[in-house]
């Protein structure tokens, strides 16, 4: 048993380290904020390994560690205070090796992005990202998200009508996009 | 079909992949708000997906083990007074396995967590075919384990 222990100690540091960023990318782009989605990323590894021992055994350890992380953000945003942060923050907090001018530009898009995540309900933007940026199936994502798979697909129309109109002078052929979105 | 359905059509084959309706295809050759829709979806998650995965800052790693270190001081008092019940539930949760695995039903009981958990790690204990596996995969393949592969890495290791 102490072997086995120790054994899952050193597995939950390699899972750490496979999944640190995805987790941390998941959580910056639901919460717009890098200093509250490192936070974020750190409190899903902590519940995954205070829980180490208490998988579901029928669920693909992906979609498990995505339901922390989605129930996670889902939880701080429903507490207005995430809401009302100023998401702009994000241009504080520059990666290392980027030069300036690349920097700026991904900043502005990055905050561009992060209001039209912003004002979706939370549910549609967890659905949306974990299905765009995750590559998940939405049978993986309903369960991420504990809900139905039809109720991912309706939420994840929604979130695209939603940004499409959101995001419409972004878009290539940006005049016709109100008219599309009906 | 109406526009809603067809768009709705197309951003499921959008996400999945696989052939398009043929009845969304029809109404799409004829309907030029479809056809922008389709063009914006696109565009949509070239967006979207220039928003490339970012790093975490350094020191992320330092802060977050401390957190962990932290973390571990409460397990492992609770690990202590496990430890002085564990004969007790282990023949317990050796009993309640062997029921369920050899005359249960296909979904277990709803036992407790301490319960479960224990069961978890007798049934792991012996199982050798888990502890030469590489710890990730170890990890990975517990997570998809379900009664029936239990079952299966039971009896094969009693036959051996
Ligand atoms: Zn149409």
């Amino acid at each position: 048993m102490l072997a086995f222990q120790a054994g899952s100690e050193e597995a939950f540091v390699k899972l750490y380290r496979l999944y640190r960023d995805r987790i941390f990318n998941f959580a910056r782009r639901m919460l717009g904020d890098q200093a509250q989605a490192e936070e974020a990323a750190q409190d899903v590894f902590l519940k995954i390994y205070r829980a180490k021992d208490r998988y579901r055994a029928n669920s693909k350890f992906s979609t498990y560690i995505f339901r922390v992380a989605s129930n996670h953000c889902l939880n701080l945003l429903a507490r207005k205070e995430h809401r009302l942060t100023d998401h702009g923050e994000m241009a504080d907090h520059p990666s290392n090796n980027d030069d300036p001018e690349s920097s700026a530009s991904r900043s502005q898009l990055r905050s561009i992005i992060a209001e039209a995540v912003r004002d979706l309900p939370s549910k549609q933007a967890a659905a949306l990202l974990l299905c765009l940026h995750e590559g998940m199936t939405y049978r993986d994502v309903a369960e991420a998200l504990d809900t139905s798979e039809s109720a991912i697909k309706s939420l994840v129309f929604r979130a695209r009508e939603t940004m499409m109109k959101k995001l419409s002078t972004q878009l290539p052929g940006a005049e016709e996009v109100a008219h599309a979105v009906q | 079909m109406q526009c809603n359905e067809c768009q709705r059509s197309m951003v499921m084959t959008h996400d999945h992949g696989g052939t398009r309706d043929p009845q969304a295809e029809t109404h799409l050759q004829g309907c030029v708000t479809c056809q922008t829709f389709a063009r914006n979806l696109q565009g949509l998650d070239g967006l979207l997906l220039a928003d490339t995965p970012d790093q975490v800052r350094p020191g992320f790693d330092t802060r977050f083990f401390a957190r962990l270190n932290e973390q571990r001081k409460q397990p492992a008092r609770r690990w202590h007074l496990w430890h002085l019940v564990a004969p007790l539930t282990g023949a317990v949760a050796a009993g309640v396995l062997g029921v369920i695995l050899l005359a249960g039903p296909r979904t277990a009981p709803d036992l407790g967590d301490d319960l479960e958990v224990a069961m978890h790690l007798e049934m792991l204990e012996d199982l050798e075919v888990i502890s030469n596996l590489e710890d990730t995969e170890a990890f990975e393949i517990l997570a998809k384990l379900d009664e029936d592969d239990l079952r299966t890495l039971l009896t094969e290791e009693e036959m051996q």
